[in-house]
């Protein structure tokens, strides 16, 4: 089954939303939104930590423990996690999967040390890809700020093999833009990973959510488009389910 | 026997895997529990005993004979037939063995071997492992409203005398066991605290079963 993900980029105490990872706007109160799509059919929860400094650690803490409350499917949390206690925090707070970026591209054993003390499974690379030439991307980190000179396929499949249990695949080009994801960045990285992709960044329309899994996706992030209330996930499973694709009722 | 909110259930925390959102589906199903990560501190008055867990089938069983707590789960269900149930890799650690990560025996409480799920390119697409995500539950009795839940694992169980399966999902064209039942033991692949709704109810519904 096609999973549908509401990603919420969180600022203490703020839900905000970004267009290509530059440019806030406040939009309302994370837990609110999240109590909405939990009601509305959300198959997972991704909570990003956007300011991810040491010093908001406990306000995020606070949120996913608010969260995690009501909230009986999967949530995912990501922002600023460095070390195998961070995540150990972010876990007992009542996360079940941290999605590392930044610290994993400094020091990539940190993919291998949470998956051996958590499994594989609680273990998302987030992928922040921006492409720089003909089908090819390289990976972005510090928000989308920052550029590591890595190649996304090479990274993935470094990651792959060091324990990372699914990717969380960013386009930083269409992240907020509504045009569509990156269907043929998709594609390549489905095709060279064995673990579950998530597509994330720039979902407009319906049809944009049917393409990216057309193109590999097992699962698609989704911000602006809900939390503007353009579309609902009701509403984004319908037509899922009208393209023959398998969907959580 | 106990009815759900009387009953007298014990968590084993035995330090693998967040029980916190066990603890939250639990008391959301009115349930009240107490956890425990000593066997020394197992109240006397257990009616049943929940075992949660998430990670490496190698490392959990060394944690649970670490804390003394493999010998005490087995002698609770095999010897004394008291009330168990098994959640995610609690459930696998019911069986007999399991190949992650090389050869390791578990509380064989169950027989049955726990084995990687293989990859899977078919017409229908490419089925990933780690299997994460929703699938259908089937059942075999239709005693239970249909549903999908929330699965998240590299291995499952096979070997099983059919007797024992209560439900499954295909994940590709692979039956994985879903729900497991031998008399006074319980067993859930999936994630019941982590399947919404629905997960809550079959969570609540079989450990009513369980205790009658």
């Amino acid at each position: 089954m096609i999973r549908i993900i509401p990603r919420l980029d969180i600022k203490w105490p703020n839900l905000i939303k970004g267009i290509q990872l530059e440019g806030l706007r406040v939009i309302g109160n994370p837990q609110a939104f999240t109590a909405n799509y939990y009601a509305t059919g959300a198959d997972e929860i991704i909570l990003m930590d956007c300011v991810a400094s040491l010093y908001n650690r406990n306000s995020l803490n606070d949120l996913i423990r608010q969260v995690a409350e009501s909230v009986f499917v999967p949530i995912t949390v990501g922002g600023g996690i460095r070390s195998v206690d961070n995540a150990k925090s972010i876990f007992r707070s009542g996360a079940d999967k941290v999605a590392i970026n930044t610290a994993a591209i400094a020091s990539p054993d940190l993919i291998k040390d949470i998956a051996y003390n958590f499994g594989s499974q609680a273990v998302v690379l987030s992928v922040e890809a921006k492409k720089y030439d003909h089908h090819k991307w390289l990976c972005y980190y510090d928000n989308g700020r920052e550029n590591s000179g890595l190649d996304v396929i090479d990274w993935v499949k470094k990651a792959e093999d060091l324990g990372a249990g699914e990717i969380l695949l960013t386009s930083v080009d269409n992240e907020g833009t509504e045009i569509g994801f990156d269907y043929e960045l998709i594609e390549k990285v489905s095709h060279s990973v064995n673990v579950p992709v998530i597509a994330s960044g720039g979902m407009g329309t319906l049809e944009h959510c049917h393409q990216a899994v057309t193109a590999g996706a097992s699962a698609v992030a989704i911000a602006k488009v809900l939390h503007y209330n353009e579309l609902t996930i009701p509403q984004i499973k319908k037509y899922l389910t009208e393209k023959d694709l398998k969907v959580r009722v | 026997m106990q009815s759900l909110s009387t009953a007298h259930v014990t968590v084993v925390d035995y330090g693998v895997g967040n029980i916190l959102n066990v603890e939250r589906a639990l008391r959301h199903i009115g349930m009240s529990f107490a956890t425990v990560n000593d066997v020394a501190e197992i109240p006397q008055d257990t009616d049943l005993l929940i075992l949660p867990g998430v990670g490496a089938f190698g490392a959990s069983i060394e944690e649970l004979k670490n804390k003394k707590l493999f010998d005490y789960v087995y002698h609770w269900a095999h010897i004394q037939k008291k009330p168990l149930v098994g959640i995610c890799l609690g459930m696998q650690m019911l069986f007999s063995k399991s190949f992650e990560m090389g050869e390791h025996i578990g509380l064989n409480l169950i027989p049955g071997q726990v084995k990687k799920i293989p990859l899977q390119h078919l017409s229908s697409g490419k089925y990933p492992v780690p299997h994460v995500g929703w699938s259908n539950l089937h059942f075999n009795s239709s005693s239970f409203e249909k549903g999908a839940a929330y699965f998240v694992h590299s291995y499952f169980v096979t070997d099983m005398p059919d007797d024992y399966l209560m439900s499954y999902c295909m994940y590709g064209d692979i039956q994985v066991p879903a729900i497991v039942g031998k008399e006074n033991i319980l067993g859930f692949q999936f994630h019941p605290e982590k399947s919404g709704e629905y997960g809550l109810m079959l969570l609540k519904k079989y450990i009513e079963q369980l205790l009658r």
